[in-house]
């Protein structure tokens, strides 16, 4: 009698928790903000397989909860940048420097958005510009300031954001771009992230 | 009848209790039986992990297709000028950008799809149910910066094969296995005079039903 009880409490109590630590587990992996599949330059992460037949499930499902859609091939690739070159998180409240060279793209626009992908709110601020609205350096390079106030030179605007120390991101979108094949991206450059100072 | 039915019935359930109540302490599992329940845990929390990865797609209401389909309003393409139009209607979107959406279905009749942009920058991807990219292209590889595209299912490829349509030259022909697919257009314009001229060409940009093929 007491076997006839207990084996079924057992197997319900297996049961459960096999559900409760497979189900847990997938959640916590779909929440991760990084692909599996990742290219890293530095702080710039960028996802080629992303849209391919070839991107693993775990992409598939991190994507399919973020609802966006990833850029073909054919047209581009967007590189993230969450945190500066030395691996804080970048924030909203603090001046960085974008600073080097840029990959071979025949048009590139790089922007700073909240950390969830939504555009900041900074009034008639920029928060993007494109490579062709640019001045170049001397060597051809790029010389950004990402701030929440005004500063000499090409400067985003990051005072949109929610609270004043919200973490926020940079997206470089590179259009008709050879990057895409992971052996180039492998080997191209991406600019310096450096925090100057936090206000 | 019903009464002694119920009495037996109690019977036997007081009866387990006091079974219950009456054994012993019983000695702990053996470390086998503990290990084998683990094991078994593991297994079968695997078996969730993947089937809960592999489905995630599929029954994600808010994934970048669902998104598109919602937003994608008008027969033809739907223009998303504003970055905070394009911001609610999918993430991700680039805000230097005049975005258009189009659903495409391809089942009873091919689907052509339009463009005149010709001074800037713009791509095309169309995208699958599962969001893979079945196509993508910029205006370097389409003609002139002009695009001419026909979206055609199997069936309708092969016929095209059989008898080419002299109508259909420096068409650029796609081929899906997909019946519905959804045509996301992006046009680089990062001024607001730009964003008006993009307006314009999705205005005047085609995403409708081909008429069906002749017979030669």
């Amino acid at each position: 009698m007491t076997l006839a009880i207990r084996l079924p409490l057992t197997l319900l109590g297996l049961v459960a928790a096999g559900f409760g630590i497979g189900m847990g587990s997938a959640w916590y992996m779909t929440q991760s903000i990084q692909p599996l599949d990742a290219i890293e330059l530095g702080s710039w992460v960028a996802s080629p397989n992303a849209g391919t037949p070839d991107a693993d499930p775990y992409s598939r499902a991190r994507l399919a909860r973020t609802g966006e859609l990833p850029l073909g091939s054919g047209e581009g690739l967007a590189l993230v940048a969450r945190t500066d070159s030395s691996g804080r998180g970048l924030q909203s409240d603090c001046i960085y420097r974008v600073l080097g060279q840029t990959p071979q793209a025949r048009l590139w626009t790089l922007s700073v958005e909240a950390a969830d992908g939504r555009a900041l709110a900074s009034g008639d601020n920029i928060t993007a510009v494109g490579s062709d609205g640019l001045f170049r350096q001397g060597d051809g390079g790029l010389n950004v300031i990402v701030a929440p106030t005004p500063q000499a030179g090409i400067w985003l605007a990051s005072n949109g954001a929610e609270r004043s120390d919200s973490p926020i991101r940079l997206v470089a979108r590179l259009y008709d771009t050879p990057a895409r094949t992971v052996t180039a991206l492998t080997n191209f450059v991406m600019p310096t992230i450096s925090r100057e100072r936090c206000l | 009848m019903f009464v002694s039915a119920y009495r037996s019935a109690l019977e036997s359930a007081l009866g387990s209790a006091l079974d219950r109540v009456i054994v012993p302490v019983r000695k702990m599992p053996a470390a086998g039986t503990l290990s084998a329940g683990l094991l078994a845990i593991l297994l079968l929390a695997g078996i969730i992990h993947i089937v809960t990865i592999l489905l995630v797609p599929h029954y994600s209401g808010a994934d970048g297709w669902s998104r598109a389909a919602t937003a994608a309003v008008k027969e033809g393409w739907t223009p998303l000028v504003s970055p905070d139009a394009s911001q609610a209607a999918l993430p991700g979107l680039d805000p230097l950008f005049v975005h258009g959406l189009c659903k495409v279905a391809i089942r009873d009749a091919p689907a052509i799809l339009s463009l005149e942009a010709a001074n800037k920058f713009w791509s095309l991807a169309l995208y699958n149910r599962s969001g893979t990219v079945v196509f993508s292209l910029n205006d370097r590889t389409a003609v002139d910066g002009a695009l001419e595209m026909l979206v055609v299912n199997a069936l309708d490829a092969e016929r095209l094969k059989e008898s080419p349509q002299a109508d259909l030259e420096g068409m650029i022909i796609v081929e899906s296995a997909n019946a519905d697919l959804i045509a996301v257009l992006h046009l680089y314009a990062p001024e607001p005079a730009d964003r008006l001229e993009a307006q314009t060409q999705i205005a005047a940009a085609q995403c409708a039903p081909a008429p069906a093929f002749t017979e030669n």
